[in-house]
């Protein structure tokens, strides 16, 4: 166990109970982030490295929960602006040349309706209302967790709803969705 | 009174409210249909996402944690004088404020608070003379108007300084209060970062981003020219040369006040050039003896490679060397025999000598996240000899060189530019704004990057952890920085595909030096050689070598079964030949893979004899069926019993180039418009029937169009993705023709401005996704239920089940309408058909096979039979209502003329037709402008 590194350590401790209680929150959560397994690990281990080296401040953290979503989402946001450097890369013109191959829809169509419709929506807005509907936070919470205000949570989760509830329609062939 | 918008946000978070607030959010419910049914909806909504499965963590995450954490557990010491911590400080967010309550009082405590915890962390605490507060200066005059503006921002990442900087501002301009917002702007692609831009104009008034010229002409962000003229206290010559970028295009504004830069460096490990006795590289070397050393540092054992001489673990070389020899201003390309050179360098670095392995990127694909590559291998093992390094914070512990020249003193360093602040178009303080932006760029936080001022930057702190040398190769890169355009040149990304070919060793340098010269994207390209004919084969001499020849023919997994009672049929037919069926999945080609690279289908064809796919019209369009498939056109000409009259009219002539065939039409995406017979039926509307006319269809899409008890629009008609050219396409087969520069032809501007009309005069059809919310209409290729929202809409044949239970609505089809052209079915850029590999060893029986195959399947999903033949057999009729069958029918028998435009000819369209949707330019204007391209 994860004691054994920190004996004698009263915050360390606290750190290995928070990965006892939230690692596997976090890990789904990131993962529905950054849509990508291994890279999910990655950033779950970086959370908690994270929130231990910052352990000596846990004691003044009134909401760790909040507390640890925030430095996920901040460790995913840092992922995937290290991922944009590779924008560039040449494919976006095969990308017009082949974006209307169905078989392709068909592939993605074959994926759980709701995950698609989370993965289609901008990244704020997806880790918005993940906290809020799928993690249950509050809006105090979620606004702790991106580091924003509550209204600018608020509106954040309103605008991210009528994104899910547009991209969660049913398909033109009547496949998927469950909303009127 | 609220205003129903914060009722709607209530709505949203219904679970948070108060007892009261619930309450008065109820009454308004009992009153108010939209809210209800969004309250109803989000309900449904919140049920369907907690429904979803949490993945678990591997065991292994626990393992890796705690051995971080053991390397890590050691007592937290102060670190040495000087260094800057990686990881940001974690301080509170700000949460609501006291708006009349100025916070300039609290300044100096939270100061004092910031500066006893950064000492107690072990933190360097920036010098900042003269930041010392006194209290009475901060309270602003009982007259003053406070303005508060909003600051969006996580590029700045030292939150604890930046706070500093705010008071300072504040204390400084009493007038001014700044809300700071740690939100990044992000985007995966280019149209979610728009949309993020314009999100963050909308919510702050000033912002990180990169902004580009879409984003002046979207009202996201402000020129900055007016301001930086009239503010002395902002040095234009203070900043690293090309950093401040001046728009051409908008007629030189400045859209962003650069904050922060990093270098692209290469890294080496001394001991390797040690042993090879080689000096270590220098600032000015050239990217011939770049690849010499790299070849001469490569170790192998055997076949084995012990070590490499460069690994291209970023986007460094890949994209240097070419850059290179680009003009420095980004005017002119390379001649044609410099890209000769260009690509020999790169064919004799990955290709021929082996001293690089494939960069890792090039596996990257879009939607996918990179998460950065494990450095370790390079710095402590033995890995490489050299890497590009493109984080400047490796300088602490690396060994640095610049990158290689090839005309050296130029400008020509890399250099990556992060996000700059930027002024909201839609602010309401332009001035405070400003006055923001021109004191945080004097005043930016020291931290993990480069700042774009020079006076910053020579004061920063990253030059404490240089060493000598490293320190020489920092002021030579500052000194020959490399300003980067603000676009690439599309000649550019033509050739860089040329690159990534080669390295790939997909295409010799050779190879790819000739397709870029016949596709015009090199200047001075000798005139092509007259191309070989190919070899014309004879059917009546075949006769199939002693025992069993064996077909491999290849096809999706999913498709094999269809193919199956055609082989028994063949083998009976031909005995001694045999049919082994192949999924191309099983040779390595996904769906994505074979969209994405022609490679991958290129790469299955050589193993095969005959394969079919959707995939054929990429191989043509990109020059590479020349390469990978036979021509059909001479077994055709031989083949008495292959009616070419069976086809549907223009169907066969989709795979020809040159008089040369590829493939035969197996499947078709038929486009056709759907309705909502309840609707027809509620305004008296007859229901469209094959012939009628775009007269008809303005005529019903206007009537049908209305505004709904909520005040949301139903739609005539709405053209979904991914058919967003259909009724353009339709309007007159014509356009396109001749590639880009068709674009600007009467034909195409007259069909584009009567497309616009239908939004813009006529209001039947909203905005197209793909132009108005473009973040959500790609990807997916879904569409959200088209019925709530419309009366008609464009989509596939076979794709709309006709009595849907899900709809609840009766769904009629009918063909599109029919002018002065009547051929305007639209087809979707995709075919589904058979070909045969140019690496086959049997051709004539391929051949054989081939056009049984092209006759034995019908209908399958939503492909509709290329053949007459095929699409009036019964059998393949079956669950097809006889009115749809002859709406498929007439359809079919007018299709539009296949689309005589490769991808860029097609974006450039879809540019222009957005910029004229957005209102950005007129229709005419953008397309010539797209045209001249």
């Amino acid at each position: 166990m994860i004691t054994q590194a920190m004996e004698g350590d009263g915050t360390a401790l606290l750190v290995s109970q928070l990965f006892d209680h939230y690692s596997d929150a976090i890990f789904a959560y990131l993962y529905r982030l950054v849509d990508n397994r291994e890279t999910a690990e990655e950033l779950v281990q970086e959370t908690f490295l994270r929130a231990f080296k910052a352990r000596s401040q846990l004691n003044a953290i009134e909401n760790r929960r909040a507390w640890l979503y925030r430095v996920a989402t901040n460790v995913a946001f840092d992922a995937l602006r290290r991922g944009r450097r590779f924008t560039w890369l040449p494919w976006s013109q095969a990308d017009e040349l082949h974006a209307p191959r169905p078989d392709v829809a068909d592939a993605a169509r074959e994926r759980d309706s709701v995950e698609r419709a989370l993965a289609a929506l901008p990244l704020d807005y997806r880790a918005a209302l993940l906290l809020y509907v799928y993690y249950g936070l509050t809006v105090h919470e979620v606004a702790g967790a991106l580091g924003i205000r509550e209204g600018a949570a608020k509106m954040r989760i309103r605008r991210a709803r009528e994104m899910f509830r547009k991209a969660y329609g049913p398909h033109e062939d009547g496949v998927g969705g469950g909303l009127p | 009174m609220r205003r129903h918008a914060e009722y709607q946000n209530w709505v949203a978070v219904y679970d948070s409210l108060s007892l009261s607030q619930r309450q008065e959010l109820n009454e308004h419910l009992q009153t108010c249909q939209g809210c209800a049914s969004d309250l109803v909806a989000y309900r449904q909504m919140d049920a369907d996402i907690r429904s979803l499965r949490d993945e678990r963590a591997a065991a292994r995450v626990r393992v890796r944690f705690t051995e971080m954490v053991a390397a890590h557990a050691a007592p937290q010491a102060p670190g040495p004088r000087g260094s800057i911590p990686r990881e940001p400080v974690i301080v509170q967010p700000r949460r609501v404020r006291q708006p009349w309550t100025p916070r300039q009082l609290l300044a100096p405590a939270a100061a004092l608070i910031l500066f006893v915890a950064a000492i107690w962390l072990g933190m360097r605490v920036p010098d900042r003379p003269g930041r010392v507060v006194e209290p009475a200066a901060v309270v602003p005059p009982a007259s003053t108007t406070i303005t508060e503006i909003t600051f969006q921002c996580e590029r700045i990442t030292d939150w604890g300084a930046l706070s500093t900087v705010i008071s300072d501002f504040e204390v400084e301009n009493p007038d001014v209060k700044v809300e700071f917002v740690p939100v990044d702007v992000l985007g995966t692609d280019e149209a979610s970062y728009n949309a993020a831009v314009k999100q963050a104009a909308e919510t702050a008034d000033v912002f990180c981003a990169m902004p580009s010229p879409t984003h002046l002409q979207t009202g996201a962000a402000r020129d900055l020219t007016p301001f930086i003229a009239d503010d002395a206290s902002f040095r234009l010559d203070d900043f690293y040369p090309g950093l401040l970028h001046a728009w051409d295009e908008v007629g030189g504004a400045v859209l962003t006040v650069p904050t922060y830069f990093d270098l692209g460096l290469i890294a080496y490990k001394p001991a390797a050039f040690d042993a090879a006795d080689l000096s270590y590289p220098q600032p000015g070397w050239t990217w011939d003896e770049f690849l010499a050393v790299a070849v001469q540092l490569t170790q192998r054992q055997g076949d084995e490679v012990i070590r490499w001489g460069y690994t291209e673990v970023g986007t460094g070389v890949i994209n240097r060397r070419l850059m290179s020899a680009w003009s420095s201003d980004w005017q002119a390309g390379p001649d044609y025999a410099t890209l000769a050179e260009v690509l020999a360098w790169y064919e004799t670095l990955y290709a021929r000598t082996g001293a690089a392995p494939a960069p890792i990127t090039l596996d990257w694909e879009p939607g996918k996240t990179y998460s950065g590559v494990d450095l370790d291998p390079y710095r402590n093992g033995n890995k490489s000899a050299m890497w590009d390094a493109t984080w400047w914070a490796e300088a602490e512990t690396d060994h640095l060189t610049s990158y290689p020249e090839s005309r050296p003193g130029e400008p020509q360093m890399p250099m990556r530019t992060l996000s700059g602040l930027v002024l909201s178009g839609q602010t309401a303080h332009p001035d405070a704004g400003w006055r923001w932006i021109s004191y945080l760029s004097q005043h930016l936080p020291d931290g993990e990057h480069i700042p774009a001022r020079r006076s910053l930057a020579e004061a920063a702190s990253f030059w404490s952890k240089l060493d000598g040398a490293n320190t020489a190769v920092f002021r030579y890169a500052l000194d020959h920085l490399a300003a980067f355009p603000g676009k690439l040149p599309s000649d550019y990304m033509a050739q860089m595909e040329a690159v990534v070919a080669v390295v790939k060793g997909e295409k010799t340098a050779e190879q790819a030096l000739a397709d870029l010269a016949a596709q015009g994207h090199v200047r001075g390209a000798p005139e092509a050689p007259a191309t070989e004919q190919t070899t014309i084969v004879t059917m009546s001499t075949a006769t199939p070598e002693a025992g069993a020849t064996v077909i491999a023919f290849a096809c999706w997994q999913e498709r094999l079964p269809l193919y199956a009672p055609a082989v028994e049929a063949f083998e009976a037919a031909n005995p001694g030949v045999h049919v082994q069926l192949k999924a191309l999945e099983d040779l390595g080609v996904t769906p994505e893979a074979a969209s994405m690279r022609p490679g991958a289908i290129e790469a299955a064809a050589a193993q095969v004899d005959t394969l079919c796919g959707d995939s054929l019209l990429t191989l043509i369009r990109t020059g590479a069926a020349e390469r990978v498939l036979r021509d059909l056109s001479p077994f055709i000409a031989f083949d008495a019993s292959f009616d070419q009259a069976d086809f549907y009219p223009g169907v066969l002539e989709m795979l020809q180039s040159d008089a040369q065939t590829w493939g035969i039409p197996r499947g078709l995406l038929l486009q056709l418009i759907y309705y909502n017979q309840y609707l027809f039926d509620q305004a008296g509307i007859s229901y469209p029937v094959p012939g009628w006319t775009w007269d008809d269809f303005l005529r019903t899409a206007k009537a049908l169009t209305q505004t709904q008890a909520d005040g949301s629009t139903r739609w005539g008609f709405t053209e979904s993705w991914p058919s967003q050219f259909g009724l353009l396409r339709a309007q007159d087969a014509r356009f396109l023709q001749g590639g880009t520069a068709g674009l600007a032809a009467p034909e195409t501007q007259a069909a584009a401005q009567w497309y616009l009309d239908l939004v813009k005069v006529h209001q039947v059809m909203p905005i197209p996704a793909i132009y108005a919310e473009p973040a959500q209409s790609s990807g997916s290729g879904s569409a959200a239920n088209p019925w709530s929202t419309t009366a008609m809409f464009s989509g596939f044949a076979n794709g709309v089940a006709p009595d849907s239970q899900v709809l609840a609505a009766r769904i009629g089809v009918a063909p599109f309408p029919a002018g002065t052209n009547s051929r305007t079915t639209p087809l979707e850029q995709s075919i589904d058909a058979l070909a045969m590999s140019a690496a086959t060893q049997h051709p004539e029986e391929s051949w054989r096979w081939l056009a049984v195959a092209s006759r034995a399947v019908g209908y399958s999903e939503r492909w509709v039979p290329a053949r007459r033949s095929r699409f009036e057999a019964n059998a393949s009729l079956t669950g097809v209502d006889p009115a749809v069958h002859s709406v498929y029918r007439y359809a079919l028998e007018h299709l539009a003329p296949p689309l005589d435009a490769g991808g860029a000819a097609i974006q450039a369209l879809r540019e222009a037709i957005r910029a004229a949707m957005m209102d950005e330019m007129p229709v005419d204007e953008a397309l010539r402008a797209a045209a001249g391209q």
